[in-house]
């Protein structure tokens, strides 16, 4: 497998690019470590409010009650029931996502058309509301505009996509 | 949940936070090593060369923009383009930094930004092939290039849909 190869070829190939500046690799990587401690401080208030609004729509089945109301719509457009709530909870959380596909492939089947469909979902987009409380968080923006709805039609195209390829290849 | 078992609600808060509290260590180790390389990245100016490659694409995009943004998105793409989730946090927290104009309305550069952490050409799905050989899929593999197909098209949709909506929305302070 190639792909297993590509981060230890990165991370090896930097220190030694890093030993032929002659720049000392450990002070920089511990500046990069100090940086991230300051990053999850800022964002550790954003990912709590998050995961506490994903959660209480969740168990409220409140989550459950907009799948059915746009499970029509998204029939229309070719997008089976069962990729739905895929496609919803990938919007606000990428790891609620993964827990989805894999709920998915264990009904269907991972190579089943759905099963196909799904895995290109889960791998093609993230999640537009947690990037967008996560990366905004240091700034003054609180309104979008058209940001969020462009992000999401394209997560919808994406999904329509997905479905009309697996049929093809 | 909230009519049949009232109770419920405070204690599902305080899981959901102490969960974000485990994510939130879990991200800071990620981060701590790919922030950790990035320094590397930006102290050897290995940046600046990153940014060569990707800069008539950022141009393309974001129009004019300095030196130390152009680096931080070809950052941002670079980590995006590979697949590597989470590690592009940091980059794109950065590079938002840098095109923030103090304005409470999401300028064009900024939405830009933020599409294409949400939907951007994916080379290595890696999580997902992951998944797919833990259940025993018979080829893993195929769901690359109708992935790289799927991300090419919503990616040039939605910049051509975010230039549109620029023109009707222009940005304001």
């Amino acid at each position: 497998m190639i792909s297993d190869y590509v981060i230890p070829v990165i991370i090896i190939s930097l220190v030694i690019f890093c030993m032929i500046e002659r720049k000392s690799a450990y002070s920089c990587f511990t500046t990069g470590v100090k940086r991230s401690i300051d990053l999850v401080i800022t964002t550790l208030p954003y990912i709590v409010t998050v995961f506490i609004m994903i959660e209480i729509l969740n168990k409220t089945l409140i989550l459950d009650c907009i799948v059915d109301i746009l499970s029509p719509a998204l029939n229309v457009l070719g997008i089976p029931a069962a990729l739905v709530p895929l496609i919803v909870i990938k919007m606000l959380s990428g790891s609620g996502g993964i827990a989805c596909y894999e709920s998915i492939i264990n009904t269907f089947g991972v190579d089943s058309e759905i099963g196909r469909a799904a895995a290109i979902i889960a791998a093609s987009s993230e999640a537009v509301f947690f990037c967008a409380s996560l990366y905004f968080a240091g700034t003054k923006v609180t309104k979008f505009r058209y940001a969020i709805p462009v992000c999401i039609i394209c997560n919808i195209l994406c999904a329509v996509l997905a479905c009309a390829i697996v049929k093809i290849l | 949940m909230l009519f049949t078992n009232p109770s419920m609600l405070f204690s599902t808060m305080i899981d959901a936070s102490s969960s974000a509290l485990s994510l939130c260590v879990k991200l800071f180790s990620i981060y701590a090593v790919w922030l950790g390389l990035l320094e590397i990245v930006e102290t050897t100016h290995l940046d600046r060369y990153i940014a060569k490659i990707f800069r008539p694409l950022i141009r393309l995009i974001f129009g004019k923009v300095d030196d130390d943004t152009t680096s931080a998105i070809a950052t941002n793409m670079s980590t995006n383009i590979l697949g590597l989730g989470n590690a592009c946090t940091p980059s794109a927290i950065r590079s938002i930094s840098l095109l923030d104009n103090g304005s409470k309305y999401c300028n064009y550069a900024m939405s830009c930004m933020l599409f294409l952490n949400t939907n951007f050409v994916q080379f290595l799905p890696s999580t997902i092939i992951g998944l797919r050989l833990l259940h025993g899929s018979i080829s893993p593999y195929n769901v690359i290039l109708p992935t790289i197909i799927v991300t090419s098209i919503t990616t040039i949709v939605g910049l051509l849909l975010l230039k549109l909506c620029s023109k009707v929305w222009v940005d304001r302070l």
